[in-house]
């Protein structure tokens, strides 16, 4: 077992075990606040720039293009935390009473349809308590703890008025290169 | 207009900074391979149009040309951790998003005559990384300073966005975990 492997598994059980809200997301969001990034070396490095169909993952394979309610949704390839088309939003717009966060965990997920990239903006709601409809937690081309702005278990409302999560949307930027 | 549509229309920028090819098919934008590295690798926190002010993050838009005033600032941006590790290799594809940054992002603050990075430049650069921490920040503060003085670029470029109040040197440290 490589040790980029066993850090892998060990970094998925830790996410499971951890809330959002936890210490370890609020240390992470300390990090990402920081104008500066702690850095070590990043063996997935090609591997994260790699945007071509052929990079089609376990994910990609089996996404669905009609329910933006259910988790194997294929904009919600790399999403981690409730649906806000669960909770009183939209895929793209926050339920009544939140607010959309000015910064954003970024995802690369394929359409089934087309078979393109395209890139999505994980856009927290903030404001009011975690939905807590609709958990999903995808890891498609994330789980860089090194990198914390590629690390999609941190909550993303720095810079919103609150940091109380309470869902997320995939808001479609444009097709990838 | 579909709901889509609206979405994008929202989150990019109205000005030039990402213009944008429209696929005939779906009316999505299709943007090119520096401004999706940009995307992925840089707008979660910069922000997709290069602000995401309140949050504590530099602000891009029509700010960071002016490092392009003098050699040792023009540096300073390749040699930035996240930049000089971040995960492209190719150097001439890292020099394609940071002239994006600067020239298109930058807009207004891009002194005349700047030249674009150049793929060798920046594999130069990118194997003298600045570390992480109050030496850094000191750093900044420093080219910053040389770039109020010299180059007009406004005073508030000391701080993470335009308009933000002065944030003291033991707040801007302790963000650092200095």
């Amino acid at each position: 077992m490589t040790s980029q492997s066993r850090t892998e598994r060990f970094v998925r059980k830790l996410a499971r075990g951890t809330s959002r809200r936890s210490i370890l997301s609020r240390i992470g969001l300390g990090l990402v606040s920081a104008p500066v990034f702690p850095l070590l070396p990043v063996e997935r490095a090609h591997a994260a720039k790699d945007r071509s169909v052929q990079a089609k993952t376990s994910f990609a394979r089996h996404a669905q293009t009609t329910d933006d309610t259910k988790c194997d949704y294929w904009r919600y390839c790399a999403i981690d935390g409730s649906l806000c088309t669960c909770c009183g939003g939209g895929i793209h717009t926050c339920p009544p009473g939140t607010e959309a966060s000015p910064t954003s965990w970024v995802g690369t997920c394929i359409n089934p349809d087309d078979g393109k990239a395209y890139l999505i903006a994980y856009r927290d709601c903030c404001g009011t308590a975690d939905c807590g409809q609709c958990y999903c937690d995808n890891t498609d081309r994330g789980n860089q703890v090194y990198r914390p702005q590629e690390n999609n278990d941190i909550i993303w409302c720095f810079g919103a008025s609150s940091m109380e999560y309470h869902c997320s949307t995939a808001v479609m930027v444009g097709a990838a290169e | 207009m579909n709901r889509s549509g609206v979405a994008w229309l929202g989150i990019l920028p109205a000005g030039a900074a990402m213009a944008v090819a429209m696929t005939a098919a779906a009316g999505t934008p299709r943007i090119t391979t520096a401004q999706s590295d940009y995307v992925e690798h840089c707008a979660g926190c910069h922000g997709i149009s290069g602000s995401s002010a309140p949050a504590p993050v530099p602000e891009l838009r029509d700010r960071v040309g002016y490092f392009m005033c003098n050699g040792e600032a023009r540096d300073y941006l390749i040699r930035l951790p996240n930049v000089a590790h971040a995960p492209i290799r190719d150097s001439g594809e890292l020099a394609d998003l940071m002239n994006f940054v600067v020239f298109s992002i930058g807009g207004k603050s891009v002194p005349d005559g700047a030249q674009p990075y150049q793929a060798e430049e920046v594999a130069r650069l990118r194997a003298e990384p600045l570390r992480p921490g109050a030496a850094l920040l000191a750093r900044r503060r420093q080219l910053v300073g040389d770039l109020i003085r010299t180059c007009d670029a406004p005073a508030d470029l000391q701080e993470f966005y335009a308009g933000q109040a002065p944030e003291s040197r033991e707040q801007q440290d302790s963000r650092a975990g200095a």
